[in-house]
């Protein structure tokens, strides 16, 4: 994880960050009182930080990705989600753009074009989820 | 081939449940990285009716090819 151990200190750090802000994001959504359109108020809020995190880098470290943009990469898939990509494209056209580029990374590209478990592949348990995600399903 | 590596523990292991979870993005990494690896996946507590085994005490973990154990995500 990182290459020289200034790079590793970031990245754990920021391992810790990540883990913290994907728990603000999807946790909520599985409370009895969620309500969709203030998480979405608050997602909006963490995509400026994500933004200025990523600044006009390629990846959070920089041209290379490490585990970190893997696991923000996971947490904007959950927030789009919710969000919805077009609205997400509209006021944070870079995080699309970030998603994009981890998505083009050849194995990945490789892997989310193959078929995988669709338990697996599935972001909201939508048997505790307490919003509707998937409103056109 | 794989079937081969996997029986003479020539793959490391990630196990988790089979969700995504905090496991996916050590999956991604590891797809990333082309590392072929063991995606062993326990039932959640919801999909079984049988207790926990010990094995699942500490999801996820991760061997390597040497069998070594790790837990902690960040560490893996």
């Amino acid at each position: 994880m990182g290459a020289s151990d200034k790079e590793k200190q970031t990245c754990e750090k920021l391992a810790t960050d990540m883990a913290a802000l994907k728990k603000r994001i999807v946790d909520p959504c599985y409370n009895d009182d969620a309500n969709k359109e203030k998480l979405i108020e608050a997602i909006f809020k963490e995509f400026e930080t994500i933004k200025g995190l990523l600044d006009s880098k390629n990846f959070l470290l920089g041209k290379q990705p490490c585990f970190v943009d893997f696991s923000l990469y996971e947490t904007l898939v959950f927030a789009t989600l919710l969000v919805g990509k077009d609205m997400v494209a509209k006021t944070f056209p870079e995080l699309i753009s970030y998603q994009t580029r981890v998505e083009d990374l050849p194995n990945m590209k490789k892997h989310l074009t193959n078929n995988v478990p669709p338990k697996s592949n599935v972001p909201f348990n939508m048997r505790y989820c307490k919003i509707n995600v998937y409103p056109n399903k | 081939m794989e079937e081969e590596k996997k029986k003479n523990g020539a793959m490391p292991t990630l196990a988790y449940y089979d969700i995504r979870g905090v496991a996916q993005a050590i999956r991604y990494q590891l797809i990333h990285q082309g590392v072929e690896f063991i995606d062993k996946k326990f039932p959640t507590n919801e999909d079984k009716s049988s207790t926990s085994s010990s094995d699942e005490a500490n999801l996820p973990y991760f061997i390597d090819v040497n069998g070594s154990k790790i837990t902690d995500v960040i560490e893996i």
